[in-house]
């Protein structure tokens, strides 16, 4: 945890003046990633920080409530990534990032990605060599879209696979895929998300090592509110 | 129960949340506002990885762009500005912020400073364009009907499949002769209503007027899908004024829609924002067609910018090499208040060309910028002047560029491509 403290406060104080800091705050009702529950179905809170340099680098930090096994921990995401400009409309981007519980430093991995993003879609790849300190390799692709319904309104959709090697006790199945629509508002400075979202492929709730809660719904409703700065 | 709750409670937050939004108001357009104003862009980091879970990715949602105004209100409180509206002209990756200065003559130094600062991207004054109409009535005939025979090569192309964006004042949409026409309107002046304007509903009727519906004028182009964005506001004279912003507002507009073809029926001072975005319109193969201004030097912005279609009436004087005539006086169209009649000015000469654009593009929807400047072009294959009057020749343009006879070849004058010498 001091790592990545370390690393969002050089990422604070290294901006020079034509950078741009962003961040948010925000409440999730159920943390989804990748449509597990890493909050054992409880509202989490998360801090959000962004740093765009003046060239093509970026990086940031974010801060989210967890219950692996019924205690309330922080996980940290920090990632380090650059963008180009492909076509007129489309980058590439590469980065890593790095993710971690504190208190239970077993979940801690890092992970590659590369993608292609513009303004409406991104599509991105996602390999992890030890996919939350379990051991086995993970491959995640995952498309993400929005449509614009009024200035203020968002539609959201995602779509997700997840490759995991190995041969654990409970792995008949090494594919797992989420997905997500979702419903954005944007007031001010405050964003609003209705969500659903939904996981299927192998047969135990969370076999390819995610932090584990009692609840293990492999559908859910949420809902997030956040403010931006 | 509780989550039921709210859930509920969200949704009508986001019902709520479906009415347009009303901005802080702008500061009413009008040419002693915009002269006090200045236009401030911030660069938008491209689109990249965010591990947020409510992260949507686009300029307007994106946490950035608050951060973004957050800097010009620091901005604005250090060099004592007022910060009155913002608009983010994503073709460019630019966050646009429009900021009044004091009336204390400083407008030239803070420019300079402003642009010193490595925060700001781009700083520029506000600057006005103006309609190119007359008022001189004097002949009772359509110009592209006699001369252009508009029915015969409407028997080949309305500019059906064809987006043209027309940057003007507001356009009568219940006017009898645009009712029923594919028209989308946006208001990029206020927040107020899309009202009817003379200038625009003029331009609008020479481009897209119903043909053959028994009433008025045939628009060159009737098929055309006409995207009537308001950017200029009428003054009292019944001209229209349009300011650096509406512009880039509407042009971004534009560009998002995919339009084809952009009239500028305007001119105005050389504003380094608007060419920025005309010469991304341009590599993305638009055809931006614009009014010669006679009263300024090489016809006035943007008609003079390199790969803009300029176009001047037919008895305007000498022109730089590559501007198009096109008859400008006594043009009949569609007027505010269901009514016809007779307006002058190069305004109405580039209405005609981007008509005649929209019916090209629609013959030949892959055709390249340099086949249709050569299609248009009054020279010969030789390069030298033709001996008809130097107006396009709208035949001759539809002839090559679909390589057949739109009309009666022997009257124009022209042969087929087939049969060229």
């Amino acid at each position: 945890m001091l790592r990545q403290a370390i690393a969002l406060s050089t990422l604070l104080f290294m901006s020079t003046a034509s950078a741009q800091v962003s961040g948010s705050v925000a409440l999730v009702s159920d943390y989804r990633f990748r449509g597990i529950s890493l909050s054992d179905e409880q509202p989490a809170a998360q801090l959000g920080v962004a740093y765009d340099g003046r060239g093509d680098w970026y990086a940031g930090a974010l801060v989210s409530v967890v219950r692996p096994s019924q205690q309330v921990r922080a996980q940290w995401l920090t990632y380090l990534g650059m963008t180009r400009p492909l076509r007129a409309k489309l980058n590439w981007e590469a980065g890593l990032e790095y993710a971690s519980i504190a208190g239970d430093s077993g979940y801690a991995y890092p992970e590659a990605y590369l993608g292609l993003a513009s303004e409406h879609y991104n599509l991105r790849v996602y390999y992890a060599r030890n996919y939350f300190g379990q051991g086995p390799p993970a491959l995640y692709a995952a498309l993400d879209r929005h449509w614009r319904l009024s200035e203020r309104l968002r539609l959201l959709g995602h779509v997700g696979l997840l490759r995991r090697n190995g041969s654990g006790d409970f792995e008949s199945n090494h594919y797992r895929a989420d997905a997500r629509i979702g419903l954005a508002a944007a007031w001010r400075d405050y964003h609003l998300q209705l969500f659903w979202t939904i996981v299927r492929g192998s047969d135990e709730p969370y076999p390819f090592g995610y932090p584990r809660g009692d609840r293990a719904g492999r559908e859910a409703w949420g809902i997030s509110c956040s403010r931006s700065w | 129960m509780h989550r039921r709750v709210l859930l509920a409670l969200l949704c009508l937050a986001l019902a709520a949340c479906a009415v347009p939004a009303t901005r802080s108001p702008a500061a009413p357009p009008g040419a002693g506002n915009a002269r006090q104003q200045i236009l401030l862009t911030l660069r938008i980091p491209p689109s990249h990885f965010h591990p947020d879970a409510d992260y949507t990715g686009d300029y307007v949602n994106a946490p950035g762009r608050v951060a973004r105004r957050h800097v010009a209100e620091q901005l604005a409180r250090r060099y004592r500005l007022v910060l009155l509206d913002h608009w983010p002209i994503a073709a460019l990756k630019l966050d646009c912020f429009v900021m009044q200065v004091p009336d204390d003559g400083r407008r030239a130094g803070l420019l300079q400073q402003l642009a010193a600062d490595p925060r700001v991207a781009s700083v520029q004054p506000m600057h006005l364009f103006h309609s190119l109409a007359r008022d001189d009535p004097l002949y009772v005939l359509q110009p592209m009907a006699a001369h252009g025979r508009l029915a015969e090569l409407q028997q080949h192309s309305t500019g059906r499949h064809v987006t043209l964006a027309e940057l003007d004042s507001g356009v009568e949409l219940a006017h009898p002769d645009l009712r029923g026409q594919r028209v989308v309107a946006r208001n990029f002046v206020d927040d107020g209503a899309y009202p009817a304007e003379a200038h625009g509903t003029e331009v609008a009727g020479i481009i897209a007027a119903g043909a053959n519906n028994g009433i008025g004028i045939a628009g060159i182009a009737p098929g055309a899908h006409l995207l009537a964005l308001r950017a200029c506001w009428q003054e009292s004279s019944g001209g229209a004024v349009c300011s650096s912003f509406t512009l880039a507002k509407a042009l971004q507009f534009a560009l998002d829609a995919n339009a084809q073809v952009i009239n500028l029926s305007l001119g105005g001072p050389r504003d380094p924002l608007l060419a920025q975005l005309l010469d991304v319109a341009l590599a993305r193969r638009l055809t931006v067609v614009a009014a010669v201004d006679p009263a300024l030097a090489g016809g006035g912005f943007p008609a003079s910018m390199q790969g803009v279609l300029a176009v001047a009436g037919d008895d305007a004087g000498r022109q730089p090499a590559g501007v198009l005539r096109m008859p400008d006086r006594d043009i009949p169209t569609t007027l505010p208040g269901a009514r016809w009649g007779f307006v002058s000015g190069s305004s109405f000469a580039a209405a005609q060309v981007s008509g005649l654009v929209a019916l090209l593009r629609g013959l030949s929807p892959r055709m390249q910028p340099a086949q249709l400047r050569a299609a248009l072009s009054t020279e010969t294959e030789l390069g030298s002047p033709v001996q008809r009057p130097a107006t396009v020749d709208a035949c001759a343009a539809a002839m090559r560029v679909d390589g057949h006879c739109a009309c009666d070849c022997a009257a124009s004058g022209i042969a087929p491509s087939g049969s060229r010498q």
